[in-house]
């Protein structure tokens, strides 16, 4: 397919046509990065049932307006009250909190809101030139191949999200048991079905997914309570228009910041497993490193709040990658776009770029779209949302629960579904309280039964013989990455005062 | 006695490992459950559990033996720490638990306005909301745009009961 100017022009006209589901996307997004507890997770998950009812277009806009603008959210409360709305906002806090100290709320909030819009559309437009170049992965990349790719990935979340490298590949796995469930495709017999009739097709994966990540977040999440101190507020509300010029210029003045810290974000989304909280810590390690005064860092200095920000909406394009390029999602955001776009019907992986590439192309033309007006409206408006009302726990875990399950019906209007979620949710509350990591066991859980498509395939060509999974050159590099990716904490721990230790841990801390 | 007395009172200061069993025995009983199961099954019908199934075992084996080990040399214990005891949190956990377990049992009959409302009015007051105001305002809110949104205008299959009905009645929407 040729990528002309006149088909992008076409793709931006109709991108643009879609403001009505980008802009409420975009302020809803904002209020849930504010909301500490609130993930842009939880909200999709909340809103599937919309998005599966919308088009394949308008579904995308509103969920990548959210997902995009999340980010940028979550770095409101940790500039003006110490408290990272996201856990890519973390890194945020370092520096955003001590220039609110310092009376430049107004300009730590510029610099971050125009570090978002701009890496944002950066790595944007990165990953659309890029796109040409992903679709010839459809070309190497077989049944063999996209086996050892599941197992790569859910090695690689194991060894950088999980605290535990065992306790990852136990969770990866037992997903991609949970995923076996069902009648098997070859000749329909029951497996593991307990005797449930549901479960006949499989193992549903929305209530999988609400049930593993929200429910299970919202009963861990009824332990804290979310109050921010009356003065906090009152400076939130003392900033200037001022201000927020002097913030566009700091930001002008540190541009290239923005582009090279942008691309790290682009890098590490990619990578399953590692979202924007390592994203942003890298950022600002390299940022403070490569530095001539690292001193000033941590005291109120503009490039630790653009670093970060400029990286954490760097994931966002990233995200989207394996998603679209091997139809496997590499974190909970790429796997609920991923069961989005399968329900309608969307072939994801490689035959994608064959079939249906416009659809790659819309999406990522969206993300363009919605960070030109997050770069317009946002930035003057952000200000003014920073005071939205705080909601206590005792009201949103109500809501988040009952909400959830709710959406749990959508996928195939089954009352069992909405069950099923519940018991995912304890599934994955018992799964956090042991430090299990979710990501990798829902992953699994969604990657199960193409694992098993993609494993039969290749025993079939194999006639049976296991062997076939080291034939070809690249899943035998694919092998060796696995099995790096395995030494990977270890190499981690014992540099405990490494950049991957420190940003690894303090990813587990947010 | 007066010994017996303060080693009732020491507390245990060992870390509680209970919690890392409940996952692993989870994954044995499922990876357990499938390869008895499908024993008679023809390969291609199996191969992809298996395949998942055995190393999932021998993880979850090699996990179990390696905390029982922390345990034995006394570095843990057998607890459960926080997750089972009686405290608030769990108090109300359980009891959100029992509430949403409610709420989609009786939900064919209450349909799914009402039984949202009520759902959310007990899990807040749960929660420690006592204003009637809030209870009821933010209950009502949540269900009416539920109702707008994935009945009215979605045209979900969400179940329906009274509160439909009458709506329905009243409005004449669907006749």
């Amino acid at each position: 397919m040729d990528v002309t100017f006149p088909f992008l022009l076409e793709l931006f006209g109709r991108s643009v046509s879609l403001w009505w589901i980008i802009l409420p996307g975009m302020i809803l997004g904002t209020i849930v990065g504010i909301l500490p507890g609130f993930s842009a997770q939880n909200t999709l998950i909340i809103l599937l049932p919309l998005t599966l009812y919308m088009n394949i277009e308008a579904g995308m806009a509103l969920m990548i307006s959210l997902y995009c603008t999340t980010q940028l959210g979550g770095g409101i409360p940790a500039i003006l009250f110490n408290m990272p709305g996201e856990g890519g906002a973390a890194a945020t806090v370092l520096d955003g909190y001590p220039m609110t100290k310092k009376g430049q709320a107004q300009q730590a909030l510029v610099c971050c809101f125009a570090a978002s819009a701009f890496g944002g559309l950066i790595t944007t437009v990165i990953t659309m030139a890029m796109l040409p170049a992903l679709a010839q992965i459809g070309l190497y990349f077989r049944s063999v191949e996209m086996v050892v790719v599941m197992v790569f990935g859910l090695t690689l979340i194991a060894a950088i999200a999980a605290q535990d490298l065992l306790k990852g590949l136990i969770a990866g796995f037992f997903g991609l048991m949970i995923g076996a469930i069902g009648v098997d495709p070859v000749f329909g017999t029951p497996r593991a079905t307990f005797g449930l009739l549901e479960l006949y097709d499989g193992v549903p994966l929305i209530p999988a997914l609400i049930g593993l990540f929200a429910i299970s977040e919202a009963f861990v999440m009824l332990e804290t309570e979310t109050i921010v101190r009356h003065q906090d507020i009152q400076a939130a509300k003392a900033a200037r228009w001022a201000d927020t010029l002097e913030g566009l210029r700091i930001n002008a003045h540190y541009w290239w910041q923005t582009v090279w810290t942008s691309l790290i974000g682009l890098i590490i989304g990619i990578l399953p497993g590692a979202g924007a909280t390592i994203a942003a810590f890298l950022a600002y390690h390299y940022s403070k490193m490569l530095s001539k005064t690292p001193e000033l860092y941590g005291t109120g200095h503009p490039p630790g709040v653009i670093a970060p920000e400029s990286a954490n909406n760097g994931v966002t394009s990233g995200t989207l990658v394996p998603v679209f390029a091997l139809g496997i999602p590499g974190g909970t955001t790429g796997a609920i776009m991923m069961l989005v776009l399968t329900y309608h019907g969307v072939v994801l992986g490689p035959r994608l770029f064959i079939e249906r590439p416009e659809l790659v192309y819309t999406v990522y033309m969206q993300m363009f779209v919605c960070y030109i007006l997050m770069a317009l409206l946002i930035l003057p408006m952000a200000r003014y949302m920073s005071r939205v009302v705080w909601i206590p726990t005792k009201f949103l875990v109500p809501l988040i629960l009952s909400l959830v399950t709710i959406a749990a019906f959508s996928e195939r209007e089954y009352i069992f579904d909405m069950g099923l979620a519940l018991f995912f949710g304890l599934v994955g509350y018992f799964a956090r309280k042991g430090k299990y990591e979710v990501s990798a066991l829902l992953i699994g859980v969604i990657m199960g039964p193409l694992f098993e498509t993609y494993f039969l395939r290749a025993m079939r060509l194999g006639q049976g013989d296991l062997m076939i999974l080291f034939s070809s050159w690249l899943g035998n590099a694919l092998w060796v990455m696995v099995v790096l990716a395995l030494f990977l904490p270890f190499l981690r721990n014992r540099k405990k005062s490494g950049v991957l230790a420190q940003t690894v841990q303090a990813g587990h801390e947010s | 006695m007066t010994n017996n007395t303060d080693e009732s009172r020491r507390v245990d200061t060992r870390e509680p490992l209970g919690a890392d069993f409940i996952i692993p025995v989870m994954a044995c009983v499922l990876a357990g459950y499938y390869l008895a199961t499908t024993t008679d099954l023809v390969w291609e019908a199996r191969a992809a559990g298996v395949v998942v199934g055995v190393p999932l075992l021998a993880m979850c084996l090699y996990h179990m033996g390696r905390t029982i080990y922390r345990i034995v040399r006394g570095n843990g214990s057998f607890g459960f720490g926080e997750i089972f005891e009686d405290t608030l949190f769990n108090r109300q956990r359980l009891g959100l638990l029992i509430l949403t377990t409610l709420f989609i049992i009786a939900l064919p009959w209450t349909g799914t306005t009402l039984g949202l409302f009520l759902v959310l009015v007990a899990s807040m007051r749960l929660l420690g909301v006592t204003s009637i105001r809030q209870l009821v305002g933010v209950a009502a809110a949540t269900a009416a745009t539920v109702y707008v949104l994935l009945i009215y205008l979605v045209s979900s299959r969400l179940p329906q009961g009274p509160v439909e009905w009458l709506i329905n009645r009243i409005f004449g929407i669907g006749a």
